[in-house]
């Protein structure tokens, strides 16, 4: 039963997924290019439930879906002319993105399916997350990043901040107003 | 997987409800309408055809300052939950992150990046 | 039927329960926000359709129903449709987590806790609201782009830059509730203020304050309400709205303001925990629902009180106050957590720093108000904000006839 709601769960999400990515890249208006980016946020998110990684989900949907579209969102309205809406997705260099996209395409699935990590099924990999989570991904991510008792990445955490900190300035750097 | 499924039929439901009303907005009412009224909304006059719109670049620094405190809050909260089991080790590790993140924070606000005039 | 299937069906009837409850929340909140603000402004407010009005958010939803949907030559008609939507969606979708009562609340088989009275017990609580939540400003950003109206798109990008900007408040200020309960978990937060033996306003009252602060920001409520701002953007976003999809919009700012009320209740006051009364049946529900009902009461006094900040202000409150504070605060507390002090120390030291915060503002709305020239025994002819300009006098004659009046009416009352 379980397996089965899983599967189904895990073939609807993949075609919104792969729907809504060709959405982003053909469609002509802009605007709901950005939507359906968002679209494609929140399917990833669901695969991430169906993987059993709950924070993972809601942070994609937390970072991704409500802040990076929305600064999409505002960088269209503010770099366009807010009112006019279509533009061409198809440039000259169409051929030349379908080459390297499908050259893209067929090394993630030989990578994936040649990995000594690869999984029959969702439920099985829903399954192998339990095990090693034992349950509350939130404590145990935590544990994992911050408590030097179990396998720690405090240092890389506190790096992160270094990073933030890059971004921040870069961001006024960027929005200076002459 | 399980536990979060009610959430799902929760948005699937309130999906259906959001479309039955706007599937509703096409079925009740009147429909009559005029050139007039369907003009953008100008307080009754002529509209000025409005140029090139341009909007200040605050709104897209602030979308950009939003994203980086996001995802700092993001990273404090797992940290916050096991506060009490890291002790004093995890005082440290929020305090020399909140610190570092002082630094940029100080100096965008002596830039002015929060004051709109 | 297996344990599954119970506890899907259980999700799906409580799922509708939800709904349901939500809009006839929705639609009394109407009436009573109505009434309780005519009763501020010495008004009787709606009061013809039934006794005491109460068939008046049923009049209204009816009047709306059947009003013009207007959809502007200038739209850009597919967002312009499924924005409202979104918007109730969102408001609707970020209810699920919210806790009524406990997994036991109708006993401890597993088919009573498949009817527990919550929709889903996530892992991840409360950051899911948050997560959720932070969509609620694609409904207000796709409104105001796709109505091809000046003041819709200026309306709506300010509230979305407020709304972004009090999200990341919003977040920070609930890390020290997080770190006294050590779960994300909205039913384990109430359970660890039941163990521990007190609500975490006791040792969060700083945390309180931010988040409450942030939470009308966050919906958009008085003093915070800029994307109405009529006097500068007709009706901001809304403007080109009409009917239904008003509604809607409306419906969703109302569900918001309840689920951050329950957000208080359960993280900072207990609950529906009563101790040892917990047993008796209905009593927690009754009990949660009065705590609610205040925090609904308390958003439409701030509504009837307060006047609308300037959005500069608003802004410079957000970034450079709440935000420094709430870490300030997360701080404090984590000291507090992680050396093993006793509660009360971190609702000590909340007190401290929210008493200094206040008297800073004091002294500094005292200093930005020019003196005004005050004679011995001589009445005030204009309110104390008004501003005066320093040192020029009155006229002698308008100030003499201005203060009679005054005196006169004020000896009337």
């Amino acid at each position: 039963m379980s397996l089965n709601i899983a599967t189904v769960a895990f073939y609807v999400i993949a075609i919104v997924l792969v729907g809504s990515s060709l959405a982003v890249v053909m469609l002509r208006n802009i605007v709901h290019a950005a939507l359906f980016l968002a679209v494609v946020f929140g399917a990833a998110a669901g695969v991430y439930v169906l993987l059993n990684a709950e924070f993972i989900a809601i942070v994609q949907v937390l970072i991704y879906a409500g802040a990076v579209t929305i600064l999409v969102l505002f960088a269209i309205m503010l770099t366009q002319n807010a009112m006019s809406r279509t533009s061409s997705p198809f440039s000259g260099q169409a051929w030349l993105a379908a080459i390297i996209s499908v050259a893209l395409a067929a090394g993630l699935i030989f990578t994936v399916g040649s990995s000594q990590m690869a999984l029959a099924s969702p439920n099985a990999s829903a399954n192998l997350a339990n095990a090693i989570n034992g349950g509350g991904t939130v404590a145990r991510i935590g544990q994992l990043l911050y408590s030097p008792f179990d396998y720690s990445y405090v240092l890389p955490f506190e790096i992160a901040s270094v990073v933030l900190l890059v971004a921040i300035i870069g961001a006024i750097v960027i929005g200076r107003e002459e | 997987m399980p536990e979060s499924l009610p959430a799902l039929i929760l948005l699937g439901l309130a999906l259906l409800f959001g479309a039955a009303t706007i599937g509703a907005t096409f079925v009740l009412g009147p429909k009559r309408p005029t050139p007039e009224k369907l003009a953008p909304y100008e307080c009754g006059i002529e509209e000025i055809e409005a140029p090139r719109q341009r909007f200040p670049v605050k709104y897209l620094v602030t979308g950009m300052l939003f994203i980086i405190f996001d995802v700092e809050a993001a990273s404090v909260l797992p940290l916050a939950i096991l506060m009490r089991r890291l002790q004093g080790l995890g005082f440290i590790e929020l305090l020399v992150f909140a610190l570092i993140l002082a630094v940029p924070f100080i100096y965008i606000w002596r830039k002015g990046a929060f004051s709109w005039e | 039927m297996s344990d599954l299937a119970w506890f899907l069906v259980g999700a799906l009837v409580k799922s509708i329960i939800a709904i349901v409850a939500l809009l006839t929340a929705f639609a009394y909140m109407t009436l009573i926000e109505r009434r309780v603000i005519a009763r501020f402004q010495r008004r009787v407010g709606p009061n013809r359709a039934g006794p005491f009005g109460v068939f008046q958010p049923v009049a209204d939803a009816l009047k709306m129903a059947f009003k013009e949907e207007i959809l502007p030559t200038r739209a850009s008609r597919l967002v312009f449709l499924i924005a409202p939507a979104i918007s109730v969606v969102v408001a609707l979708t970020a209810f699920a987590v919210v806790p009524l009562g406990g997994p036991t609340a109708w006993g401890n088989s597993s088919i009573a806790r498949a009817w527990a009275p919550y929709v889903a017990d996530l892992n991840v609580g409360v950051l899911y609201i948050f997560a959720i939540a932070s969509l609620a400003v694609y409904g207000i950003v796709l409104a105001g782009w796709s109505s091809g109206n000046h003041y819709s798109l200026l309306g709506a990008l300010r509230s979305a830059a407020q709304m972004v900007s009090y999200e990341v408040s919003i977040t920070l200020a609930i890390a020290g509730v997080l770190m006294f309960a050590g779960t994300l978990n909205m039913v384990g937060i109430v359970q660890a203020q039941a163990h521990q033996g007190i609500w975490f306003i006791l040792a969060q009252p700083l945390g309180f304050l931010l988040y409450g602060i942030a939470a009308v920001a966050e919906v958009n409520r008085a003093p915070f309400d800029l994307p109405e701002a009529e006097q500068e953007l007709v009706a901001g976003y809304l403007t080109e709205f009409s009917g239904l999809r008003w509604s809607l919009f409306q419906m969703a700012e109302y569900i918001n303001m309840i689920t951050a009320s329950s957000v208080v209740v359960t993280l900072f006051f207990g609950g529906w925990t009563l101790g040892s009364l917990d047993g008796v049946f209905g009593l927690p529900f009754i009990w949660y629902f009065i705590k609610v009902a205040v925090f609904l009461f308390i958003f439409i006094w701030l509504r009837a009180t307060l006047p609308r900040i300037r959005y500069d202000q608003l802004m410079r409150f957000g970034w450079q106050v709440l935000l420094p504070l709430s870490v300030l605060n997360a701080l404090v507390t984590a000291a507090v957590v992680a050396y093993g002090l006793p509660w009360w120390v971190s609702g000590a030291i909340g007190l401290a720093i929210l008493l200094i915060v206040a008297g800073a503002f004091y002294a500094t709305a005292r200093r930005s108000q020019p003196k005004a020239k005050r004679g011995a025994g001589q009445v005030m002819a204009a309110p104390t904000s008004v501003r005066l300009v320093a040192d020029a006098p009155l006229p002698r004659s308008v100030d003499e006839s201005q203060t009679t009046s005054v005196s006169a009416s004020a000896g009337v009352k």
